[in-house]
């Protein structure tokens, strides 16, 4: 039986942080990513889904980077070797605003400033990279940490603009070198 | 930033079965929002036609088959057909859409063969099942012209579709 090489994509960036490293998503993150995406904790990113829909959802992650060349990355703590979250720029069909975004994936990860760490680095390879001005970050009204991530990445509340995806909620901009 | 692998592409005497392209979002998008998806689900929100493209290609990457983009000799695209797994599925499908126009032609039986040979070849000879709605009378006429036959109903909280079950390589006509 064959199966696809792995990696299955080539050519990302592995970002380095003092505790974390960003890299390439891969075959093997799936149950850790089925697990968030199934748990109370996507609450403000759409909801539990049922398995087919988190499995099209991390594979999207995969045809995001071919499409676009840019997309999530797969935070994984050092000191564990376990992956914690994704994080990465984001565009849809439309062509619209780059949008970064920052998902840890479980309740033990949170409170150590991991989120925020690989956010600024995820950050900074976004803006070496692409050729934007200023990204945007689309965060719920009532995701208090995701709000904090925000302005610590020097995010601005844009005055009357709102996600399309939810009724009630903020969108950033960040403007590139801000930070 | 591109697939560790080659998608391969397939020739039938009409058809040409290739890699998912960005370039057929508007089809799909069309697709989505004519009436022919009420047996798939849809229609679907516009974000989520193109996360389903996404993931088609992202499919590719993690399990080495999937949807290809069928476009006839002259170079129309016509349709998605392939094998899907994504996880969560009972077992891998032998799945088809056919855009509207193209049908009647035989289109579908003649790319969704091919595509089964190539997954049989390359991936497993377990026969695989299509899942269609007991309404899609259409879709499992095709089921049924490729050899397929009915293993069972399943009836869900918002659908009832049948399993088809294809026969295996050896038994293939």
């Amino acid at each position: 039986m064959m199966q696809p090489a792995h990696p299955q994509l080539i050519g990302l960036p592995v970002l380095e942080t003092e505790r974390l490293t960003l890299r390439a998503p891969q075959a093997g993150d799936w149950p850790a990513f089925r697990d968030y995406r199934l748990s109370p904790r996507t609450a403000f990113t759409g909801g539990v889904k049922k398995p087919h829909e988190a499995a099209e959802q991390f594979a999207s992650f995969f045809g995001h980077w071919v499409l676009r060349g840019f997309g999530r990355l797969i935070a994984e703590d050092r000191a564990t070797r376990q992956p914690i979250g994704h994080f990465g720029p984001m565009q849809w069909e439309d062509g619209g605003d780059i949008e970064l975004t920052w998902s840890l994936w479980t309740a033990e990860a949170e409170g150590r400033g991991l989120a925020t760490e690989a956010a600024r680095a995820m950050r900074a390879w976004t803006f070496d990279s692409l050729a934007v001005p200023s990204a945007i970050a689309v965060i719920h009204r009532d995701n208090a940490a995701s709000h904090a991530i925000a302005r610590r990445l020097g995010g601005q509340v844009i005055e009357g603009r709102r996600p399309i995806w939810f009724e009630d909620g903020s969108v950033y901009s960040l403007m590139r070198g801000a930070a | 930033m591109t697939l560790a692998f080659t998608i391969p592409t397939l020739e039938t005497p009409r058809l040409t079965l290739r890699e998912p392209r960005e370039s057929d979002f508007p089809a799909m998008l069309a697709f989505n929002d004519s009436p022919r998806t009420q047996y798939l689900g849809g229609p679907l929100e516009r974000r989520w036609v193109w996360r389903g493209l996404l993931a088609n290609i992202g499919h590719w990457a993690l399990r080495g088959h999937g949807f290809y983009s069928v476009d006839t000799k002259a170079g129309d695209f016509i349709g998605r057909i392939g094998v899907i797994f994504h996880d969560g599925w009972p077992e891998p499908e032998l799945a088809w859409h056919l855009y509207d126009s193209f049908e009647g032609k035989g289109y579908a039986a003649e790319a969704a063969l091919a595509a089964k040979a190539d997954y049989h070849a390359r991936i497993s000879p377990r026969p695989l099942i299509s899942m269609i709605d007991v309404a899609n009378t259409r879709s499992e006429a095709l089921a049924l012209r490729l050899g397929a036959q009915r293993e069972t109903t399943v009836t869900e909280p918002d659908e009832t579709y049948h399993i088809y079950r294809h026969p295996v390589p050896e038994a293939q006509p």
